[in-house]
């Protein structure tokens, strides 16, 4: 990466990070400003990485979207900027900022691990197909990220007996966020599949090959099909909603992070 | 067969077919494959792990997905979605409803006590419910009150998605009747008959191109500080019509797609002897880094010799030794070396085009510097079944999740000289936020009649 990447990226590291420790400080020794401050300092870190990105993208001529690293880069973007959103719509899913900015420097500090060597957009991703498949794709994943996250805070405040739990947000709360959070995913992802299915014919003139990572798009697609018809159809609520979001991210993890380890095929071209 | 016909319908056996499909998917993606595995590899896994070769010869993914119980599940959950969808929409068509009691939609209720008799508490319910904009209705026994919001656009949203999975299920089928898909290899400037290019074929024949005259000239490629390739293209001409292609614009001539995959170097090499020229060929070269090998026979049925033949594109000596210092075709130059057996027969003709060297007698000249490509030729009919499903089942999930249905119930029994209303919400998706519009709207409705 260059200079001003690197320099930009760190700063948003550090301050994601002073933003977790504000949060975590706020709810568990009651204070109750310190969440305003860590949303502060998640806002600047987010206008920091935003910068990253710029900086990685001139550099490189395209926008961010190949290999681990930049996919990581862009991916935590958009994960934070739904956990935005998704605190303006509600304002009692606040203090979700806890889990996501650790989830935020786990990902992002994956992405810097597996290097970030500036290149050239290879010559596959040279299609305007790539945005949408893309864009939907990080979509999909902020959405499941964050509603696993919503997941998390439901067991720790349905099991919790200390006071600190008592002060996340109500149960009904987290299990309705989970839902829309992962039908927003869904609805993503099947886009991203469509998109990606429609680029791969004109591409390689088949739309489904069955390698491993089609194949884990398809399965991640259908883990969280199977999660919905579960909660909508099934009547499955509460405890099992919140292991049902939890269990679900890992085909999306194992899609994003494993996978990769065992293909290559689906971003080596010519 | 009407037990049958409920079990097909049933959601839980979509569930469960669900579930088995999307695990077999999964553990097969854990096994390695002839996508995933060097043909190397492949066999070398054959001779070392035989049991771990048979696994991944009957279990991987590209295998299980045409194994017969496998598409035995798939047929099944196709049936199982369609008629799923065809069941809800008689029903809907007979009610002329969604009946939310029979789906497992979320509720919950309250009951409030209101100082006036039944009949007066419903018909102010019933003005000020459709003053809000709810479809209010009285049921046929009377004491009960419904209403409803949201509710056409997401039932159809459901329906119509349902049915773009179904489509989406034809593609399979019909791209296994219908598909002919092949690899096809051509030298840039050598007019080459279709049916002769292709190196690798799948599914029928391609009677109506069979015949056809392809041609690439005009080859270019783009690369990045000479080490990534960012781009390449040219122009294919197919029976006199030339059309520009590069990658992800391929060309299309007859229904059949041709879509650029690969290209490579294709040195033209003359080699004249006394008697005239016993080689004109352009040599397709596939190894760049480590040598293409060939097979010479000037005297044709003498001695077999091999020409032995390493591409530069960017010459240049470090040392001893012969490098490139990119990818890129700046200062372009062929070695060849000759070989009886193992026994190299000179040192080598380092040559850039259009140079002539000499070997025993005979004039080797590397006339230009072509190219060759790769391309993969396609037509089949599944992909339009992809892109209907894709047409029908995206937009309607969107208008499915994003309509918020939801129906309250209002029950109006008398007691203690007023009414008792038993006050029940059922939301598919948003329970928690219904609750709170129904509180919100309960009180508000009950605090008019009670201002009354």
């Amino acid at each position: 990466m260059t200079q001003l990447e690197q320099a930009l990226l760190w700063a948003a590291i550090a301050l994601y990070s002073i933003s977790f420790v504000l949060f975590l400080w706020g709810i568990v020794f009651k204070k109750p400003a310190l969440p305003g401050y860590g949303f502060r300092a998640s806002a600047a870190a987010f206008a920091l990485h935003t910068g990253a990105i710029a900086a990685r993208w001139i550099a490189t001529g395209h926008v961010p979207v190949m290999k681990t690293y930049e996919n990581a880069l862009s991916g935590v973007w958009f994960m934070v900027l739904v956990y935005f959103i998704m605190r303006r719509a509600f304002p009692l899913a606040r203090s979700f900022g806890v889990a996501v900015m650790p989830l935020a420097l786990l990902i992002l500090g994956d992405g810097i691990r597996a290097g970030a060597v500036l290149q050239p957009l290879e010559p596959a991703y040279r299609s305007n197909w790539l945005y949408v498949h893309v864009f939907f794709a990080w979509c999909a994943f902020g959405g499941y990220v964050i509603a696993f996250a919503a997941g998390v805070l439901y067991l720790l405040k349905d099991w919790g007996r200390a006071e600190v739990f008592a002060r996340l947000p109500e149960l009904k709360l987290l299990d309705e966020l989970s839902l829309r959070l992962i039908l927003f995913g869904f609805m993503a992802e099947a886009v991203m599949t469509a998109s990606g299915a429609i680029w791969a014919h004109g591409l390689w003139g088949r739309y489904w090959g069955w390698d491993p990572v089609e194949t884990w798009s398809l399965v991640s697609w259908l883990i969280y099909g199977i999660n919905i018809h579960l909660r909508v159809t099934l009547g499955w609520r509460g405890r099992r909603a919140a292991w049902l979001a939890i269990v679900s991210l890992g085909g999306v993890a194992f899609l994003y992070f494993g996978i990769g380890f065992v293909s290559k095929l689906h971003t080596s071209v010519f | 067969m009407r037990r049958f016909w409920l079990f097909l319908g049933s959601k839980k056996t979509a569930v469960y077919l669900l579930f088995a499909f999307t695990l077999t998917l999964a553990l097969s993606t854990f096994l390695p494959s002839r996508i995933t595995v060097s043909e190397k590899d492949w066999s070398r896994m054959e001779a070392e792990s035989p049991a771990v070769f048979w696994f991944s010869e009957h279990f991987s993914t590209p295998q299980v997905v045409m194994h017969p119980v496998f598409v035995g599940v798939s047929v099944f959950l196709f049936l199982s979605t369609l008629t799923c969808t065809v069941v809800r929409v008689r029903v809907w068509l007979r009610l002329r409803k969604v009946e939310f009691e029979k789906d497992a939609a979320v509720s919950f209720r309250r009951e409030v006590w209101c100082a006036g008799p039944p009949e007066d508490v419903r018909t102010d319910l019933l003005m000020r419910l459709r003053a809000r904009r709810w479809g209010a209705e009285v049921s046929e026994d009377g004491p009960t009150v419904s209403a409803e919001k949201g509710l056409a656009l997401g039932f159809w949203g459901s329906v119509v998605f349902h049915l773009g999975m179904v489509m989406c299920f034809f593609s399979a089928p019909v791209t296994a009747l219908t598909v002919h898909r092949a690899e096809v290899r051509l030298t840039e400037g050598v007019p080459t008959r279709y049916a002769d290019a292709v190196v690798e074929v799948e599914g029928g024949r391609a009677t109506s191109i069979d015949d056809a005259i392809l041609r690439l000239d005009d080859f270019w490629g783009k690369w990045h500080e000479g080490v990534y390739r960012v781009d390449f293209g040219g122009t294919l001409d197919i029976g006199g019509r030339a059309t520009a292609f590069s990658v992800n614009r391929p060309v299309m001539h007859g229904g059949y797609s041709f879509e650029p995959r690969s290209f490579g170097y294709s040195p033209h090499l003359i080699i004249a002897g006394e008697k005239g020229e016993v080689f004109d060929y352009n040599l397709n070269l596939f190894r760049a880094k480590t040598g293409d090998s060939f097979p010479f026979e000037p005297g044709g049925g003498g001695e077999a010799l091999r020409m032995f033949v390493l591409f530069f594109p960017d010459f240049d000596r470090e040392g001893g030794r012969l490098v490139s210092r990119s990818e890129e075709p700046r200062n372009p130059v062929l070695l060849v070396k000759f070989h009886r057996g193992q026994e190299a027969l000179h040192k080598g003709l380092l040559l850039a085009p259009g140079e002539e060297g000499e070997f025993q007698g005979y004039k080797v000249r590397f006339a230009a510097l072509d190219r060759w490509i790769g391309m993969t030729v396609v037509r089949e009919h599944g992909v339009y079944f992809i892109w209907a499903g894709l047409l029908l089942g995206v937009p309607a999930l969107f208008v499915r999740f994003l309509s918020n249905e939801r129906r309250l119930e209002f029950e109006l029994l008398p007691q203690s000289g007023g009414t008792m209303v038993r006050l029940s919400g059922f939301s598919r998706y948003y329970p928690a936020f219904l609750e709170k519009e129904v509180i919100e709207t309960a009180d508000a409705l009950l605090a008019g009649y009670r201002a009354k």
